[in-house]
């Protein structure tokens, strides 16, 4: 009878779930961001693929505009100098070339209500589903080969998933009326008044991206302790940012654990919040050497939910021809 | 059908209703024999219209180990797997309104809640049959009906069985059965553990297309003889099942997502019956069936090996349901004529989500029955009767059957039955809104499925071979789709159609029993006219060498492309699974008196694992092919080696 227990005990305690077998750490990898005032205004990254990296084909737009489906924000290029102003009137014709541009106060944004994103403000009542335009007429201006070129712009509706405006010259020699579809493959419309039509492939299809490293204005008096960068007129401010794709936009930040030491379980009980864009997150200004430099204790966690990564800026280094060069590294969790 | 035939059934494989081929010696001498059996007997008034009867045996050369494994030996169902769910089905009907009895007793509660049938040990059983709509007490899912047997009470004071079962795919199966008696008191107790190895989707990756599971299983079976006309039975089936599903490993990273599910299942079933006259017996019996099925998501590092639960919604529902059971019966059996009349109380209710919104997720339903059947001489046998059951949420049904059975010459027999039947909505369309199945809004007051059947069988009976044809004939209406609300109606309708045809030779050396089956299937009568065929063809043999103490066996089960329809969102689609073959053989050798038995075993000789399964989208003029699926029809080819030994 003991025979039978004991072929029985092996019978019972053999053929058992196989273990996993080990593997390494994940690996950190690293990539450069080149960003240039004048050149290359944004780039482009994909956290999964760090080889899958793009830049901005092109500064020769004007106006941007958001293509999520609830979203109409509506932002001007600063760093080219984009600049506007509200009329407060609604009569397009009201407006030109007798208005007295010379005592124009410019600005490059105008701030939402809400106090988030420049833009060119509260162009309409956004409780509706297709937004009502208060139809005010703004000018647009920008610099010229000899001096500053402006427009009239007047947004007349939004719906069925397209921006309606009309544009034209102060003098009326240009008066057009154009619809601007969403495109949901692409985070942003473009527009350009120099060519007078849709800015085609600024940017790479959204699901190309996760990041997009750029420059983005804000106020100086919100954020005076953080380098900017004096491209334009003192009173703005133009900052290092991070734009970030709507399918990876939540977003927390720790400096308690070490880029080398996290892991899924540390990321995954961070407090994270739904976020657009980032202002000069890596970025530290060294008032006695008087740089930029970067912290690299600062991570900065993104996640759609499933995926997970973790982001350290390694490096800066900034040049004088507007070059800015930001080392990442980044780990998949 | 009365104890005493049921009882028969039992002894001697059923063949016919009407006993024109016995004498009546013959039968006196069976009926003395068995009375006392019948009495006693668990079974229940069923009809035994047997298409297909599988023995243990076959269920051994199969290296079937659970019911799962061993619904995929029977003629007329077709299985597949696609992710974590194995799809089980006959035609148009899926498990849903197929009964599954264990010794008489509803062994999947009402079938409508996804029960995991690898949860259900098959080695204790002695046996399994499929009947086509039989004129049976049950209203619910008896369209067609498959009954499970344990071997019959032993009167020997101890026995023993054993078995294990070791394969190449890692595979390990034990077993013991003990039995005891002192006349008065008998126990029977089974204890089991099984362990199946995953199903890889590719050599060499993490990932599984069916997960290791591991199961143990403690069954026990106890009769109290009380008086000589007085029986106490309780059993009890308890089961706990593991099981792991790997995922790949997530791209870049160390990190897996993996899907375990435990489920526990316990039952208890309890029978008192008393003779109250020469020919009544009155049977009080009763059962409390829980499942609880937990599916966990877990994160896992494999550098470091921490894991931890996730606790999204994006898992598969854990689930778990109790279920109770009453039933009163009166039997009357007499010479020509013999009837049933009793009543039945059972109650479902959830005990995860005990409640949703405020709204209480169970439902009852009583119901009262009699059936009736008269012989009229050797040649004319009447059975019919009819069901009221009602429902606490859906209201009262009226179910009737009826079944004419001729016997013109000796060896022939033609029967012809008619019978309605119900299944209730699926647990989750009825109670679990959309935030929590992430789908479709249910609906608590979902009518069940109705099916009229109808069964036309032609049997041929001699000495040495058996028979039979038929048409089984299926008219399903109020089956449970999606409506343009997004939430369930009962608009759909289906019909199906098997012709069949099989054939049983047998003599004290070989048992061989072909089968031929044509599905037509019209999956969406409401909606559109594709009628889809589908052929199959299933051979079971057996052959003893004699003064040998060698047996040899195989199973083949050869099915042809199948064809289904569902309608989603107004658009038709259409699922075309690929063809399939499947081939096991085993041969076995007894020694020591028949006491020791060693068999070798090969499972899915063609190695056919995996057949795509295509989905169409069906317009007006012709079918676009948007997406193909790989689907698991059977694990890898598997070499068994069986030891089995017994003191009888």
């Amino acid at each position: 009878m003991r025979i039978y227990t004991y072929i029985s005990l092996l019978f019972l305690l053999s053929a058992c779930f196989e273990p996993d077998e080990m593997l390494p750490k994940s690996k950190i990898n690293t990539t450069t961001v080149r960003l240039n005032t004048s050149k290359n205004q944004a780039a482009y990254l994909s956290l999964s693929e760090l080889s899958r990296s793009y830049d901005s084909t092109g500064s020769d737009w004007h106006l941007r505009f958001e293509n999520e489906t609830n979203g109409w924000g509506i932002f001007l290029n600063t760093l080219s100098r984009v600049a506007i102003h509200n009329t407060k009137s609604t009569y397009f014709d009201s407006v030109n070339e007798y208005y007295d541009v010379q005592q124009v106060e410019w600005q490059f944004d105008i701030s939402t209500s809400d106090g988030f994103t420049p833009a060119i403000g509260e162009w309409g009542d956004f409780s509706f589903t297709n937004p009502k335009s208060f139809k005010n007429v703004y000018l647009v201006s920008w610099p010229g080969e000899l001096s500053r070129q402006v427009y009239k712009l007047q947004i007349l509706d939004a719906k069925n998933g397209s921006y309606h405006f009309r544009y034209g010259t102060l003098d009326g020699s240009l008066d057009k009326t154009i619809w601007l579809p969403k495109d949901e493959q692409y985070r942003f419309g473009y527009f350009s008044f120099k060519s007078n039509e849709i800015s085609k492939a600024i940017e790479p299809k959204k699901s190309r991206w996760d990041v997009c490293f750029t420059f983005l204005s804000d106020s100086l008096s919100k954020r005076e302790n953080l380098p900017y960068l004096p491209t334009l007129e003192a009173e703005i401010g133009l900052y290092q940012g991070i734009l970030l794709n709507e399918q990876l936009n939540q977003v927390a930040i720790d400096t308690l654990v070490s880029l080398e030491d996290t892991d899924f379980f540390y990321a995954k009980n961070l407090p994270y919040n739904k976020q657009k864009e980032l202002y000069s997150l890596f970025y530290t200004f060294n008032k006695d050497s008087r740089k930029i430099e970067v912290n690299t204790k600062l991570i900065l966690y993104l996640t759609d939910g499933s995926r997970y990564f973790a982001i350290r800026a390694s490096n800066f280094t900034q040049s004088q021809d507007g070059t800015f060069i930001t080392e990442l590294n980044v780990k998949q969790l | 059908m009365d104890e005493l035939d049921q009882c028969l059934s039992i002894i001697v494989v059923p063949k016919k209703t009407v006993p024109h081929l016995k004498s009546k010696k013959h039968i006196l001498r069976k009926l003395l024999f068995c009375s006392c059996l019948a009495f006693f007997s668990l079974c229940s008034a069923e009809d035994s219209t047997v298409f297909f009867r599988l023995d243990k045996e076959e269920i051994i050369l199969a290296n079937a180990q659970n019911l799962e494994e061993a619904l995929a030996l029977i003629p007329g169902l077709s299985q597949y797997t696609l992710g974590l769910e194995t799809n089980t089905h006959f035609s148009t009907l899926d498990l849903s309104q197929i009964a599954i009895l264990k010794d008489g007793y509803p062994l999947l509660m009402d079938q409508n809640i996804g029960y995991d049938l690898q949860s259900i040990p098959v080695w204790d059983l002695a046996y399994l049959e499929v009947d086509f709509s039989p004129i049976s007490t049950l209203a619910k899912n008896s369209t067609i009906i498959i009954r499970l047997y344990t071997r019959e009470f032993l009167d020997k004071a101890f026995w023993m069985e054993t078995g294990v079962t070791n394969t190449t795919n890692n595979d390990l199966h034990a077993n013991v059965l003990l039995g005891f008696s002192n006349k008065v008191h008998t126990l029977q107790t089974g204890l089991g553990r099984s362990f199946t190895g995953a199903v890889y989707n590719l050599a060499g990756l993490r990932s599984t297309a069916t997960g290791g599971a591991e199961r143990y299983d403690m069954n026990l079976q106890y009769k109290y003889r009380i008086l000589k006309s007085m029986e106490l039975n309780i059993r009890s089936d308890n089961s706990r099942l593991e099981v792991r599903n790997k995922s790949s490993i997530l791209p870049g990273r160390s990190r897996v997502q993996d899907i375990n599910q435990q489920l526990n299942r316990n039952l208890l079933y309890g029978a008192l019956k008393t003779q109250v006259s020469k020919n009544h017996t009155l049977t009080l019996d009763g059962q409390v069936h829980r499942l609880k099925n937990e599916i966990t998501l877990i994160d896992k590092d494999l550098h470091s090996g921490k894991a931890e639960e996730n606790l999204t919604n994006e898992k598969p529902l854990s689930t778990g349901y109790d279920y109770g059971y009453m039933r009163l019966k009166l039997n009357a059996s007499q010479k020509r004529l013999n009837y049933t009349i009793g009543l039945e109380l059972s109650n479902t209710s959830d005990n995860t989500y005990k409640t949703i919104n405020g709204i209480k997720n169970s439902y009852g339903d009583y119901a009262a029955f009699g059936h009736i059947g008269y012989q009229y001489r050797n040649t004319v046998k009447l059975q019919g009767g009819t069901r009221l059951i009602n429902n606490s949420l859906t209201g009262s049904f009226l179910l009737p059957s009826l079944k004419i059975t001729l016997a013109p010459q000796e060896q022939l027999e033609i029967s012809g039955a008619y019978s309605q039947a119900i299944s209730y909505p699926l647990f989750d369309q009825q109670f679990y809104p959309a935030s929590l199945t992430g789908d479709v809004t249910n609906d608590i007051l979902l009518s069940p499925t109705i099916n009229n059947t109808i069964h036309v069988k032609l049997t041929i009976d001699n000495a040495l071979i058996t028979g039979s044809t038929g048409i089984l004939h299926v008219r399903s209406a109020d089956i449970p789709r999606t409506n343009e609300n997004n939430s369930y109606s009962n608009t759909g309708k289906s019909t199906s159609t098997t012709t069949y045809a099989s054939l049983n030779f047998s003599n004290k050396y070989i048992s061989i029993k072909p089968s031929a089956l044509i599905h037509g299937s019209n999956y969406l009568r409401d909606t559109s006219g594709f009628t889809f065929f589908h052929p199959e063809i299933n051979i079971l043999a057996q052959a003893q060498i004699p003064n040998t103490g060698l047996h040899l066996g195989f199973i083949g089960r050869f099915l042809g492309e199948n064809t289904s329809s569902l309608l989603s969102d107004n658009l038709i689609y259409q699922e075309e699974q690929n063809g399939t073959q499947q081939l096991s053989a085993y041969v076995k050798y007894s020694l020591f008196a028949d006491r020791l038995h060693l068999s070798l075993s090969v499972t899915n000789i063609y190695d056919e694992r995996r057949i795509a399964r295509n989905t169409y989208l069906a317009n007006e003029v012709d079918r676009e092919l948007i997406d193909t699926a790989q689907t698991i029809v059977a694990k890898p080819r598997t070499y068994a080696i069986r030891v089995a030994y017994a003191i009888l």
